[in-house]
């Protein structure tokens, strides 16, 4: 999400409840939040306010599934986690337990993922005490000169979006 | 403690080898290397079609974290594994630069590819080309079994591995037996070819051999061997002397090994043999040449020093049934073979044939023509026995069925000639040969027997030269009539609960010819009488050749049964017995034999044993009734183990009061890595050794070596002794050397060297 | 006891249309004397193409050696050996017998003083073991009957069968 971009976010969920005091909204039951073509959907959605705005976003879902239109030079990103932090302040995405980001025909599992959009970094590690995940982190990287040959080419059939079959 | 080399990883002993490796692996090898299979990662998701390119293949890469600057570096730390198609490589840290297209890997590193498995310190992986750079690597080939190390290693391609500041050895992890050690090497495992510069060959790291070149075969594709040196004595003035074949791969379709060969005494011998593959077919030219043999020239004070052999020989399928052949041989001198290029035969060759033609065959005709000759090398042939050259010799054949009848025609034209300056008389006469035998036969076939009366003709006509019997030109026509007819009677049982059937075969065979008794004015150009053999009693001429037409009125009465295996069908056992009656005396002779009065030959038998696959018994013999004695017998026992490491060959010839030969010989292993080779003929009319072989060959799983000693009987009947010692290096392809010389005295010793490496 | 004119061909009318296919090393004779006997036996012979049945004659070798020798080392008794592998498959590869090795041997009495007449015994020799060795081939192909066809041809199947069922 970009904060600054005058884009209204529109949130849709079964129940909201504010907490005006601390600045916490909290959205449950099939919560979607959308910003132009960016959405997420999650099953609990908590937002952190301060003075400068929205500082914090929390999603939990089975699992929480977050999409990013394809900009120029960036294929779209199509990512999902059971818990999708987004921090204002480190302007980085987070996410955590059976993290997955697919994009350019790339792809990231492993169980905890930094994405920083403004850097277009992205770390991940396995969790140490090695869940289900086998603690490890795995990637799958398209040869570079495909993707660059052909970056309108319609039939990538890779980045449709197909979801992952786990 | 450095990481375990790539070789230590996949070795095993035997017992924890799976079964089928276990089943291949000789029994002088104490352990074997698991088969290297590249486990194939299910495809993830989206792109599960296999990329056939694999520089189009994704990369898949995994560690315990990571960092991927999007479409520009990606950074893995913690047990890293990375595949991109066929190659997969794990290590402590990776960087991957995706602008370049390099991967950069931090040791220690291991690599596991279809029938190979590399480890080094560091590597770099390009994956747009697919090359691989590993430094201070460790490699293992599983195929050839071959392992080794080397300063820096490249896999610049699919199937091209090149090695610098390499070595490489088949022996197993802990053995420092040998090992091949050179700056540069490559290995073409499409071609199945390894070339390598300023090569050492070291024993126990000890360097006992140096070439500034050479190229070996890696498969068995190739046909010779590297470096098999092998150095031995002989007491026949000759001494010692050592081989270093040296082998030229030049080009897909011909390539030549070069033996230099110091033989003490003699001085510098080299063979060379050069082979070229054309779409016709393969021709081989081998050469020896020895500038000035010392001992030759003390033998034969007249000689120069310089002898050489030539030995040529080509096939070509030019198609449509038409073939082409040439084989000629040349020596310098009479003893060149025996001295030169001794071989494990007893025999010592008396003739070297040339001969070059063109054949034809189809269904029912077959036509060739030849030029053909020799050349004499024992000075114990009389001249009149000097065989005389055919310029040319021009066969036709053809049989075609008009209905119930079949028309055949056998025809034959020759030139014979041969230097007749200091011949006499007959043996003078040179001049062409025309012979046609025109046959008309009846045959009768059914399921359970058959008859083939046939009447025929065989004309010859003689144009002479050097002739003054009598006109140098006459021919001579003998008409000629058979009848052959057999039945066939099956029975169905067991023994030893293996389904059998017996046969019984009676046949009776009638022949009639009307020579004129009086041949002896014909010269005798190609002619013999036949030996003994029990097909030979179905002949109707005693004589082959040409020269003579035997007389006869004989009916041949025989029978034979076979048990064949109802399993497999093989012919299990097989009993020939039969007889010849005369009803006139035979006339015509050649130099004074082959003329008879007696109306009934001998008793003829013939038995063939193969109870097991491996063992066959042959024996046949002609006894004489009336004197109950043995006229002549023959057998041979050839057995060999399912492994083939237990080989024997027992033979036995004998013609009363003229001639008894046994020949016994084989070869028995003493422990799993020691065997022991030997024959030994004897012959009991001169009652003494006329050849003899005793060989120790040692095995352990890389190498091995053979000592072998033989007698051998020159041509002036003494025998005279010779050593052979040879080390073969397994896994550097080919044989040669004394094991291909074994193979000519010992049945079986091919395939068991074929096998002795685990070859199946 | 026991003995019956034979009543069935050597080879069983099941396996054809056979073709026979001889490797390039293979004498045309051998080659020739096998089609002959096959189609004495009353068994159809097609190209390979057409054929149901291959049988593939291949590795053939012939040695020559000494056997006996005088006392002037010179050969006194040559011995000849020809050997041939066989195998036997349908047109769709599926082997119907064990690839066999035959061999056949002749023994000849050698005089190098008339060595051109011992060459013309040799060449008369080398034909009588094409036949011979003709003949075991037959012999080999004798046991491959409707029924054993019929099970290999399951077996085949089955292991087939086998080999796609689990990653399916």
């Amino acid at each position: 999400f970009d904060m600054e971009s005058d884009q209204p976010i529109r949130v849709n969920a079964d129940s909201a409840r504010l907490d005006d005091g601390q600045g916490i909204a909290t959205y449950t039951g099939d919560v979607e939040m959308t910003q132009g073509q960016t959405n997420l959907t999650a099953d609990k959605v908590v937002l952190y306010r301060d003075e400068s705005g929205v500082s914090r976003i929390e999603a939990t879902g089975q699992p929480a599934h977050y999409r990013q239109p394809a900009t120029e030079g960036q294929g779209e990103t199509d990512a999902r986690a059971l818990t999708i932090t987004w921090s204002a302040a480190e302007n980085r995405v987070t996410f955590e337990r059976e993290a997955v980001i697919e994009q350019d025909g790339n792809l990231f599992r492993g169980d905890v993922i930094h994405y920083d959009s403004a850097e277009r970094v992205v770390t991940a590690e396995g969790a140490a005490d090695a869940g289900e995940g086998s603690g490890r982190v795995e990637m799958v990287i398209q040869p570079r000169n495909r993707t660059s040959n052909s970056p309108s080419n319609p039939d990538r059939q890779d980045t449709d979006g197909s979801s992952q079959s786990q | 403690q450095s990481s375990p080399s790539a070789a230590e990883i996949d070795w095993r002993p035997k017992s924890e080898l799976p079964e089928e490796v276990r089943r291949s692996l000789p029994d002088f090898c104490e352990g074997g290397y698991l088969p290297s299979v590249v486990p194939s990662i299910a495809p993830t998701g989206a792109n599960a079609e296999a990329v056939a390119d694999s520089r189009q293949a994704p990369l898949r890469a995994s560690g315990l974290n990571a960092r991927y600057e999007i479409d520009n570096e990606l950074y893995l730390r913690g047990d890293v594994r990375l595949q991109q198609a066929g190659f997969r490589v794990t290590g402590s840290e990776a960087r991957y630069n995706q602008a370049a297209g390099s991967v950069a890997i931090e040791g220690p590193l291991t690599s596991r590819g279809e029938g190979f498995l590399l480890t080094g310190e560091r590597a770099n992986y390009d994956v747009n080309s697919g090359r691989v750079d590993i430094n201070t690597a460790t490699f293992l080939l599983h195929g050839p079994e071959m392992r080794g190390s080397a300063g820096q290693l490249s896999r610049t391609a699919e199937d091209q591995v090149q090695i610098r500041q390499g070595s490489l050895t088949t022996c197993a992890p802990d053995s420092n037996d040998w090992a091949i050690v050179a700056s540069d090497i490559q290995l073409d495992q499409g071609e199945g070819v390894g070339t390598a510069k300023h090569v050492r060959l070291e024993i126990s790291d000890i360097p006992v051999f140096y070439w500034p070149y050479a190229s070996f075969p890696i498969d068995d594709r190739r046909k010779t061997g590297f470096l098999y040196p092998s150095f031995g004595t002989s007491n026949t003035g000759s001494g010692a002397f050592l081989s270093v074949p040296y082998y030229l791969n030049l080009a897909p379709h011909y390539d030549a090994t070069l033996t230099p060969q110091y033989i003490h005494g003699r001085g510098l011998f080299t063979e060379a043999e050069g082979r070229y593959l054309s779409s016709l077919g393969e021709s081989v030219l081998q050469v020896g040449y020895a500038g000035n043999d010392s001992e030759f020239e003390r033998e034969f004070p007249g000689e120069d020093g310089e002898r050489w052999g030539l030995d040529f020989s080509t096939r070509a399928a030019f198609g449509g049934g038409w073939n082409g052949y040439g084989d000629y041989s040349v020596v310098s001198d009479d003893d060149y073979l025996s001295d030169l290029n001794r071989t494990l035969q007893i025999n010592r060759a008396t003739h070297l044939l040339r001969r070059g033609g063109v054949r034809y065959r189809d269904s029912s005709q077959y036509f060739e023509t030849y030029l053909s000759g020799y050349q004499t090398i024992s000075d114990f042939i009389a001249d009149e026995n000097i065989p005389y050259s055919q310029l040319p010799e021009v066969i036709y054949g053809a049989a075609f069925d008009a209905g119930p009848a079949e028309l055949s025609l056998e025809s034959q034209y020759t030139y014979f000639y041969r230097d007749n300056a200091d011949l006499t008389g007959l043996d003078r006469a040179n001049g062409q040969r025309v012979r046609a035998i025109p046959e008309v036969a009846l045959p009768v076939r059914a399921l359970w027997g058959y008859a083939r009366p046939s009447i025929s003709v065989d004309y010859t006509r003689y144009e002479l030269e050097d002739y003054n019997l009598r006109e140098p030109g006459f021919d001579r026509t003998v008409p000629v009539a058979e009848w052959d007819s057999g039945l066939y009677f099956d029975r169905q049982s067991s023994l030893f609960d293996i389904p059998y059937n017996q046969t019984l075969e009676p046949r009776l065979y009638y022949a009639w010819a009307d020579a004129d008794a009086d041949q002896t004015f014909i010269p005798d150009f190609d002619t013999t009488i036949r030996s003994f053999s029990f097909d030979q009693l179905f002949q109707r001429n005693r004589f082959s050749g040409g020269d003579r037409v035997g007389d006869t009125n004989q009916l041949t009465v025989a029978l034979t049964s076979r048990f064949n295996d109802l399993l497999t069908g093989a012919e299990r056992v097989r009993f020939s017995i039969g007889q010849v009656h005369y009803y006139d005396d035979r006339e015509v002779t050649l130099a004074g034999q082959g003329g008879s009065d007696a109306s009934d030959s001998p008793l003829a038998g013939e038995m063939i044993l193969r109870p097991v696959d491996g063992l066959e018994i042959r024996t046949a013999g002609l006894w004489e009734p009336d004197t109950q004695k043995t006229e002549e017998g023959r057998s041979q026992l050839i057995f060999h183990s399912p492994d083939y490491r237990y080989l024997a060959s027992v033979g036995h010839s004998y013609r009363r009061n003229e001639f008894e030969q046994s020949d016994i010989g084989g070869v028995v292993p003493v422990t799993d890595r020691v065997s022991l080779i030997g024959r030994w003929v004897y012959d009991s009319q001169l009652d003494r050794t006329v050849g003899s072989l005793a060989g120790l060959e040692y095995n352990n799983c890389c190498w091995s070596v053979q000592l072998v000693h033989q007698n051998y009987l020159t041509d002036d009947q003494e025998l005279e002794s010779r050593m052979l010692f040879q080390i073969q290096l397994k896994g550097l392809g080919g044989s040669g050397g004394s094991s291909d010389e074994i193979s000519e005295a010992i049945y079986g010793f091919d395939e068991r060297e074929r096998r002795r490496f685990g070859g199946r | 006891c026991g003995f019956q004119l034979r009543g069935a061909p050597p080879v069983s009318s099941a396996l054809q249309p056979l073709a026979v296919d001889c490797a390039d090393n293979v004498p045309g004779q051998l080659c020739d004397a096998v089609r002959e006997q096959l189609e004495l036996g009353r068994i159809e012979l097609k190209p390979a193409e057409e054929a149901d049945f291959v049988l593939r004659i291949g590795k053939f070798r012939q040695e020559r050696r000494a056997s006996a020798i005088t006392l002037r080392a010179a050969a006194a008794e040559y011995t000849l050996r020809h050997t041939v592998n066989i195998e036997v498959l349908t047109a769709d590869n599926i082997p119907l017998i064990e690839p066999a090795d035959l061999n056949t041997s002749e023994t000849y009495r050698y005089d190098e003083s008339n060595v051109l007449a011992k060459q013309r015994e040799e060449e008369a020799l080398r034909e009588q073991l094409h036949d011979r060795l003709a003949q075991q081939i037959i012999f080999r192909l004798a046991p491959i009957d409707e029924d054993r066809i019929e099970r290999l041809r399951q077996e085949a199947e089955q292991a087939r069968n086998e080999e796609t069922e689990p990653s399916s």
